[in-house]
């Protein structure tokens, strides 16, 4: 374990970004006695269990050439989807953006969840609220920058269609309203479904947007959780350089029997100023 | 209750005469059909539920409840204004044992997207509805598991009194034959059932022992020598296939994508039975006393059991082939997967020669020895017109012996030359009073099975295990005080394919992987030692796209099924217990008075038909959350 951790801290020492994913959780097991947890625990039990699993695996040639990108995965569980079911299965994605940043983090969230599962095409990409400052409410340019981008992957058929989460009735018909290509979802969180505002009902039956349901919280992972997870897996590494940008997640439903077939996380983190 | 055919019965004696007949083409007509579709696949999820209704009559001037025998009348009018009419017609009816029962079903099945897990309790109310539109004043239709004053004196409308003479269906004591439904199939099935038995079948049911109950309870029956012989004391006696087949129950079937998929379900939904059979725990009380179980599975088992006592093992075998260990009602006795075999630790009887045939035929072991066991027992009905079939077109034989195997599941073959898939069917709920309550239960069972096939969950322990459960889930209040084996380490995780077993597989099953559990661990989850079933539902409809309304709905039921479990709810048994416990005419002795049960019917028609909460059986205020926001008529 010792010599695995050096070899990863030794790696991350001179890498400037770093791609962890999970592969197909459900190849995990790891349902085994504990229940299964919130959202957030469950992600970080995943990006350590990635790590630890990818650190003991570093081979020396590996070692040897000091990439500049890291891919970090659990090989065992990395499944794509058969090219003949794809039809079958409907794959979803929900994006949540962590760091400030770019906007080039929607396409490269979009394209390596394709690669990952290799498919062509999402069938549905739902964006996450940006996270914005304290005290100040989400509006229509926060998104914004983001949702060009979603408009543009729709465009180029690397997506079918586009969501939004915990917008309020206000939130979506702004964007709704500035959008090309319009939201034909907005998701809100589990413990309103019972009690959903009306107006936000009735916009969304008015503009044929499925209202659908989450259980996130509102910060799935913040840069001090991720770096908590780095420092826990690879002791002895300055965690505090490396920032997530971007959280996917993604599922994979076989469609007319209500199956999963596979469930993952997607993740980029920089280090600072690399 | 299974298959109907026009035509003229046979005798016991006739149809003995064609049993080997019927077994014989029965496997033809099996292997005609597994030859044909054993590799379907990739067919849909596609299930239904079906809800059992008794028609009961409120005389309200003299405070008395009865059961209307007008189930052939009612049927068929709802048949010819529905079904009939318009072949989309949302519900379906079937006759069922009880001329005053009635059987309902949606009109087609349910398929595999979110949303319709939103139109069943819809359904349910449009079944309950149509039902209750045809009835006269006073009328309704209950969904109660069984009637407390079954078989007590008057208790039919019109009355009748028991004749018991041997030309004669039940030859009851306290159940008329005109009680049982006009189609010949019923009575034929009863009389045949206590031919073939040698003697009328005994139902003892232990009496609660209140206050003021007598010690010993003893009935005695002088003009009866059967009876005198077969009650017990401290036990209330029945005679009557009605006092079983009468009751009511709430069943799920589902299409598998696969015939290996249908097997894997039937293995791991048959561990589920005994729990979900305590937590829907609906018949406390028999023949007008208080009993001390909770749930009607031994009194139909008992109502149905047609073996000899040379079978029963109470005489040496002189006639008979085989020792049987149960009733034909009864709890399934083999596993179907693979994965199963390891826990198949009960004796079981088969017919030799049928295994062996199956076996040069194809089938595999384990789905060689299930029907092998299904076909031990004797066809109780046949009609002269339908003795001679096509084997390669007609499954009536093998549906014959199917379908009078009333086990806790039931693994079904597609029909010849339909585009059905392989099937699997849930049998040991009790029925529950609401549509609300039933939906909860079914849509629990078949998101369990989505959860089981996602997850690749593994619940399997041996089957003497699960017996065990099923005797210990009947007892009174068994879902708070009944312990339960349980698997421990439910993640077969990884094992990609349906019907691998992963490494364990051929090892002996050790002793810890299965451990004694409440029902609260078990679908509440319970820290470090059981993640619970509703824990592991959620964590699936987290993954799954649900849209607010659907979601609200299967919010409400997992929350029922959830603190039905913790014991912050009470079943339907145990709210019945305690609202006749309070009835100022009961008089601490285990008695239900024709005033006390037309109380409890009418306060249960009421709960139903939503014209009075009852916080304690459904939680607070339940509707007024639901309906105060989005939800609203679907319809509009």
């Amino acid at each position: 374990m010792g010599t695995h951790s050096r070899a990863a801290g030794a790696l991350l020492a001179r890498a400037s970004t770093l791609h962890l994913q999970t592969g197909n959780l459900l190849n995990w097991g790891r349902l085994r006695k504990k229940c299964p947890s919130t959202h957030s625990e469950e992600l970080r039990d995943c990006i350590q269990k990635t790590l630890n699993e990818w650190s003991s695996q570093i081979s020396p040639d590996l070692v040897r050439e000091f990439p500049d990108v890291l891919e970090c995965t659990v090989s065992h569980a990395v499944e794509k989807i058969n090219p003949d079911e794809r039809e079958e299965m409907k794959v979803s994605a929900k994006l949540f953006i962590v760091g400030s940043n770019s906007s080039s983090s929607t396409r490269n969230a979009v394209d390596m969840a394709c690669s990952v599962l290799g498919v062509a095409q999402l069938d549905s990409v739902i964006i996450a609220s940006p996270p914005i400052e304290d005290g100040v409410n989400l509006s229509l340019e926060h998104l914004q920058p983001y949702w060009e981008e979603l408009q543009n992957l729709v465009q180029s058929k690397k997506i079918v269609a586009i969501g939004t989460s915990d917008l309020d009735k206000t939130q979506l018909e702004q964007l709704y309203q500035w959008a090309q290509v319009k939201p034909n979802s907005n998701q809100v969180n589990l413990a309103s479904c019972c009690v959903m505002p009306p107006d936000l009902t009735a916009f969304a039956k008015q503009f044929d947007i499925q209202l659908l349901t989450h259980n996130d919280p509102k910060e799935l992972l913040s840069e001090a959780s991720f770096q908590e997870a780095l420092q826990e897996s690879i002791p002895g590494i300055q965690a505090r350089e490396w920032a997530p940008l971007w959280l996917l997640r993604y599922s994979v439903i076989v469609k007319s029997r209500g199956v999963i077939k596979s469930k993952g996380y997607i993740l980029q983190a920089k280090r600072k100023g690399s | 209750m299974g298959l109907l055919s026009q035509g003229s019965p046979l005798s016991w004696e006739e149809t003995q005469r064609h049993a080997d007949h019927v077994r014989r083409h029965g496997i033809l007509q099996f292997l005609h059909i597994y030859h044909a579709v054993k590799d379907r696949h990739k067919d849909v999820l596609k299930w239904g539920d079906e809800v059992e209704y008794m028609l009961v009559s409120f005389d309200h001037e003299n405070k008395k409840v009865q059961l209307v025998l007008s189930g052939e009348e009612v049927l068929e009018t709802l048949q010819e204004k529905g079904e009939r009419t318009n072949p989309n017609h949302p519900t379906l009816w079937r006759p069922e044992y009880g001329s005053y029962m009635i059987e309902g079903t949606p009109g087609q099945p349910y398929g595999g997207t979110m949303s319709e897990f939103n139109t069943v309790e819809d359904n349910m109310r449009k079944r309950r509805q149509e039902a209750t539109s045809l009835l006269g004043d006073n009328q309704a239709v209950c969904t109660i598991t069984s009637f407390p004053r079954l078989g007590c004196p008057g208790f039919t409308l019109p009355e009748f009194r028991p004749r018991p003479v041997e030309g004669g269906a039940s030859k009851s004591l306290f159940f008329p034959d005109e009680a049982i439904n006009k189609h010949p199939r019923f009575s034929t099935l009863t009389r045949n059932i206590r031919h073939r038995r040698g003697e009328k079948v005994v139902i003892n049911v232990p009496i609660f022992k209140d206050k003021n109950t007598p010690s010993p309870f003893i009935e005695t029956f002088p003009e009866d020598d059967e009876a005198a012989k077969a009650a017990k004391p401290d036990h209330i006696y029945m005679d009557a296939m009605g006092f079983g087949m009468g009751n009511c129950c709430l069943q799920v079937t589902f299409q598998a994508c696969s015939i290996s998929e249908a097997r894997y379900l039937y293995d791991q939904l048959a561990t589920i039975c005994p729990i979900v059979m305590a937590l829907s725990a609906a018949s406390p009380f028999y023949r007008g006393y208080v009993s001390d179980i909770d749930c009607r599975w031994g009194v139909i088992s008992a109502s149905v059991d047609d073996r000899t006592r040379e079978e029963r093992g109470l005489e040496p075998l002189k006639n008979n082939s085989y020792r049987i260990s149960k009733s034909r009602y009864d709890s399934i006795d083999s596993y179907l997967s693979e994965c199963g075999e390891k826990y198949n630790d009960l004796d079981l009887t088969i017919d030799r020669e049928i295994y062996g045939h199956l076996l040069q035929e194809g089938i595999d072991h384990l789905l060689a020895q299930h029907v092998a066991h299904l076909f031990i027992r004797d066809p109780l009905t046949l009609f002269e017109e339908k003795i001679h079939l096509d084997d390669a077109n007609e499954s009536d034989h093998f549906e014959n012996i199917q379908s009078t195997n009333w086990q806790t599941m039931r693994f079904k073959p597609p029909p010849p030359n339909s585009d059905i898939g392989w099937r699997v069917e849930f049998r040991p709920m009790e029925v529950q009073l609401t549509d609300f309550e039933n939906s909860a239960y079914v849509v629990f069972v078949v998101l369990l099975t989505r959860v089981i096939l996602s997850y690749k969950l593994d619940f399997l322990i041996p089957l003497s295990k699960v017996d065990e459960n099923m005797k210990v889930a009947q007892k009174r209040d068994a879902v708070l005080r009944g312990r339960f084996y349980f698997r421990k380490d439910i993640c077969k995780g990884g094992s990609a394919v349906v019907d691998g077993c992963g490494k364990a597989a051929g090892a002996e099953p050790a002793a810890e992987e299965y451990a004694l559990m409440t029902i609260d661990t078990i679908i509440n989850g319970k820290e470090g030692v059981f993640p619970g079933l509703i824990p592991i539902l959620n964590s699936y409809l987290e993954n799954m796209e649900v849209d607010v309304d659907t979601r609200c709905s299967i919010l409400n039921y997992l929350k029922l099924i959830k603190k039905r479990a913790s014991g912050e709810l009470m079943t339907v048994a145990r709210w019945m217990r305690e609202f006749i416990a309070k009835h100022p005419d009961y008089k601490q002795d285990s008695v239900i008075t024709d005033k006390i049960n037309y109380s409890l019917l009418l306060k249960c028609n009421q709960i139903a038909n939503e014209l009075c909460e009852c916080p304690e059986l459904l939680g607070p205020a339940f509707r007024k959350v639901k309906y105060s926001g989005s939800k609203t008529d679907p319809s509009n």
